[in-house]
């Protein structure tokens, strides 16, 4: 048994570097989960999977039933609103580029805050460039004042 | 082991027959009666459509046609193959051999004039394609009848309701051809299917 104090000792060692790996790990992993991208590649993957079958892959809309997303003039002129929408829905007669479109969209409340963020993002890069990129905290304190 | 080259031969042969086979072939699970095989058909049906009118096979008559089956207010998949069965109702716009049928699974939900509204914000009419209500249970016995050839595929619970299948009947009432409404690649197949079939009835 005392033959093994040494090998205590390197497995103590060994023991924290892997302690001190994971945490870093955990650390690393909430650090991205609780940022909100500025790249795509989440933000398009979930536009994709959540939006697209109704806007369409390339924000076109169809016909008079889904309004386009990329291009839209109401969505450039109440950009403030996209995170309410995509949250809470939108139920009223809107002008999109000239066209009337009065089909309720249901809320998506299945996504969270970060996805929104990425979504939101995703958007503004692809199709309405003039709108900065935002961050997480300003979409929670967007979403808390929707109406 | 001697015949190898004979199964081999005879694989090939099946295989060529199969593959340079210009008509499409007719699906679903045949009846046997007498022994002999009667090819699954689509049964008589009447239903409703967005004006109001009563629509049934006879409606269809020697016509090929798409079908369908959605709800207005379904979120998930039904935009998309909306999206689909407007691509085939833009490509056959002009020729009247053609038509479309889109079945409710959601008669409560919608009446005659949600089916009206979502026609017009389709940009949609009859009498080429059809949005129908009728009685809930027998829609869905012809959810079953048109999903005949995939019944297999889809025995996960409720699979038939979220089934975005689109269906090719030809003149007869059979099943000839199918696609998954969700996947644009598969509906440009259809879309060669549908040109076949008519081609078939142009000789
Ligand atoms: C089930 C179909 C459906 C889905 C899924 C959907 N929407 Fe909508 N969306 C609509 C409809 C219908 C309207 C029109 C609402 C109205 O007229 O009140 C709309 C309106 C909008 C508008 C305002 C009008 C415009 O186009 O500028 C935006 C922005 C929007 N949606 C974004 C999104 C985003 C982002 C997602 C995904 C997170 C999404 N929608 C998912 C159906 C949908």
């Amino acid at each position: 048994m005392h033959n093994n104090r040494s090998r205590d000792w390197s497995q103590i060692f060994l023991q924290q570097g892997m302690r001190f790996a994971i945490l870093i790990g955990v650390f690393a992993t909430l650090f991205f989960y609780t940022q909100c991208s500025k790249g795509f590649s989440q933000g398009r993957q979930l536009y994709l999977n959540h939006c697209a079958n109704c806007h369409g892959a390339d924000g076109q809309g169809l016909r008079s039933l889904y309004p386009p997303i990329a291009q839209s003039d109401y969505l450039e002129n109440n950009y403030e609103e996209l995170a309410c929408i995509i949250r809470f829905g939108i139920d009223k007669t809107l002008t999109v580029n000239g066209k009337s479109y009065s089909t309720p969209m249901v809320g998506l409340d299945e996504l969270s805050e970060i996805e929104i963020c990425n979504i939101v993002n995703f958007i503004s890069t692809e199709w309405h460039p003039k709108n900065s990129y935002i961050s997480l905290k300003d979409i929670n304190m967007i979403i808390g004042k929707c109406k | 082991m001697r015949f190898m080259p004979l199964y081999i031969l005879v694989a090939i042969v099946l295989f060529t027959a199969c593959t340079s086979e210009d008509t499409l072939p007719v699906l679903g699970v045949p009846t046997i009666v007498d022994g002999k095989e009667i090819p699954h058909k689509i049964r008589d049906f009447s239903f409703t459509n967005h004006n109001g009118e009563t629509i049934t096979n006879e409606s269809y008559k020697d016509k090929i046609y798409v079908a369908d089956f959605f709800f207005t207010t379904c979120p998930t998949i039904c935009p998309t193959v909306m999206s689909q069965m407007v691509r085939i109702y833009d490509k056959y716009e002009n020729n009247p051999d053609v038509m479309l049928l889109s079945h409710t699974l959601d008669p409560k939900r919608d009446t005659i004039a949600a089916l009206k509204a979502y026609a017009d914000n389709l940009e949609i009419d009859a009498p080429k394609w059809n949005l129908v209500t009728g009685d809930k249970k027998v829609i869905r016995g012809f959810a079953q009848d048109y999903m005949n050839i995939v019944v297999e595929d889809n025995e996960a619970p409720g699979g038939i309701n979220h089934s975005g299948k689109i269906v090719l009947i030809d003149k007869d009432r059979r099943i000839r051809a199918f696609a998954e409404g969700t996947d644009p690649n598969e509906v440009d197949e259809l879309l060669e299917d549908i040109d076949k079939l008519l081609q078939e009835y142009a000789q």
